[in-house]
């Protein structure tokens, strides 16, 4: 017994701390990726994030599990059109003075969510995608949209899918910009909660196997799997059974409280910075919006 | 004291006694074995499944592997106190292990882990 604790804290030690899964020497956003990466692929020997971005569903565990996250069906296939429907009737609208969506971004928003989170020089902040339409509406003189709202999230879909296959490009080009980068890191490593998770734990350390409980009466092959850190972001916002589409933020929000933390606020510096950070973790690869399994 | 006196049990020959309190115990462990594995799977207490799977329980269907396999537990931790320790704090010898700290962060009362630890050892 003694024996199998030891080896399981020299492992502990060796490959597991949360707080060193990145260089502690200041290093660039991108070094501090592929450091990540590395790590992952130690983890997960065999596979790569050619494979990781394909989401849960398409990853077979280095054991031969297959793993699998909402399946493609009809019904999801149904929702998705539905939801980036609405969501165009949304971006579509005209504003009182005869603008829309379009005038706020570069080449009419096509393309544009793959940049998203930016950091804003000006106000030295994050600003989301969902921030930047806020941004637009205010700008036009029309009332923001409620975040974490149904229409949101429909709105936030559609301006998403404007770059579908599109591949992300986050950027942190300077000092104050990695300051944000630095902090969205810091809670993603911290422990949180009264069950004490980081969320590297997860979606790091023990990515792509098996956590959670099987729904009663479900198969144990309903059991969900940890997403791999690196290519979560391309499929957000996600599209949940019955039609739900949860942001970025609300699925942060979500795995807080399955840490038993009290969750920040949508919106909050801190998921802002969070965002920021794990959507600079995808950069490169294509977007696909919804994420569902295909 | 005067209770005491009463209780029915002083006029019973000692063997029904034994027998009795016997019972009686038995009865107790085995009603916290069956706490203990409700608290076990109860997400919102031990969630133990989401990570461990237990081969000695046929109902208890996990493919997890975050965790071990508990198995053998009894004889592998022969002494309850080292086991508790792993459920009450596993961080103190393994710092960076994603296992809740069931006693230090009050996710379960120290009966509640008593009981959690019964259920274990009988697999
Ligand atoms: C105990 C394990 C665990 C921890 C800790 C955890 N997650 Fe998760 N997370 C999961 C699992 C399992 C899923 C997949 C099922 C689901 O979507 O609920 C998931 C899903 C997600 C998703 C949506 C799915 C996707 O592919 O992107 C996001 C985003 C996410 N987690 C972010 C976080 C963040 C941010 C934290 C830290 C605050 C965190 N998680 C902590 C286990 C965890
Ligand atoms: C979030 C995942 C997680 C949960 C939940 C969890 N454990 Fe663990 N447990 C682990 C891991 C991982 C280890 C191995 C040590 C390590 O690497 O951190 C472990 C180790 C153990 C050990 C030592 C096993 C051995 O063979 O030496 C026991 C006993 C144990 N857990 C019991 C429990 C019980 C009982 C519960 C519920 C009250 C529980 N665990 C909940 C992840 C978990």
């Amino acid at each position: 017994m003694f024996r199998y604790l030891a080896g399981v804290c020299l492992a502990a030690f060796a490959f597991s701390s949360p707080s060193t899964l990145f260089a502690q020497s200041a290093t660039t956003a991108e070094q501090e990726r592929l450091s990540l990466i590395k790590a992952l692929q130690k983890r997960l020997p065999g596979t790569g994030p050619g494979d990781w971005q394909l989401g849960p569903a398409a990853f077979a565990g280095s054991d031969g599990d297959i793993v699998q996250s909402i399946p493609f069906n009809d019904e999801n296939a149904t929702n998705s059109a539905d939801i980036l429907a609405i969501g165009k009737k949304l971006w579509d609208r005209k504003f009182k003075n005869g603008k829309s969506f379009s005038h706020c971004f570069a080449n009419s928003g096509k393309q544009a969510a793959a940049t998203y989170p930016q950091f804003d020089a000006r106000t030295k902040v994050v600003v989301t995608l969902e921030i930047a339409l806020n941004r637009c509406l205010a700008l036009h003189g029309e009332s923001e949209i409620e975040l974490g709202s149904e229409a949101m999230s429909r709105l936030l879909a559609y301006a998403r899918s404007l770059s579908e296959g599109q591949r992300m490009a986050i950027k942190v080009s300077s000092a104050a910009a990695k300051e944000k980068f630095d902090a969205g890191q810091a809670l993603f490593t911290r422990r949180i909660g009264q069950n004490n998770f980081a969320c590297a734990s997860c979606h790091v350390l023990h990515a792509g196997k098996p956590f959670g409980q099987a729904e009663p009466g479900t198969r144990e092959r309903s059991q969900p799997v940890n997403p791999i850190a690196v290519g979560q972001a391309v499929s957000w916002p996600r599209l949940e059974p019955k039609g739900l589409v949860l942001s970025p933020q609300a699925l942060f929000q979500r795995c807080m409280q399955r840490s038993g933390a009290e969750p920040f606020i949508l919106g909050s510096e801190e998921l802002n910075n969070l965002e920021y950070f794990y959507s600079f973790l995808s950069n490169g690869m294509p977007i696909r919006t919804l994420g569902t399994a295909r | 004291m005067a209770l005491v006196a009463k209780t029915p049990c002083r006029s019973l020959p000692p063997s029904t006694l034994l027998l009795l309190v016997t019972l009686l115990w038995m009865s107790a462990a085995q009603a916290s074995v069956a706490e203990g594995r409700r608290l076990f799977l109860d997400p919102k207490k031990g969630n133990c499944a989401a990570c461990h799977q237990v081969p000695g329980d046929s109902e208890i269907k996990s493919r997890s592997k975050i965790g071990p396999p508990l198995v053998e537990i009894g004889k592998r931790f022969p002494e309850r106190n080292v086991l508790r320790a792993t459920l009450w704090d596993l961080g103190t010898t393994v710092p960076d292990t994603i296992m809740p700290p069931y006693g230090r962060h009050r996710l379960l009362t120290e009966s509640e882990i008593d009981a959690v630890l019964s259920y274990i050892e009988s697999l």
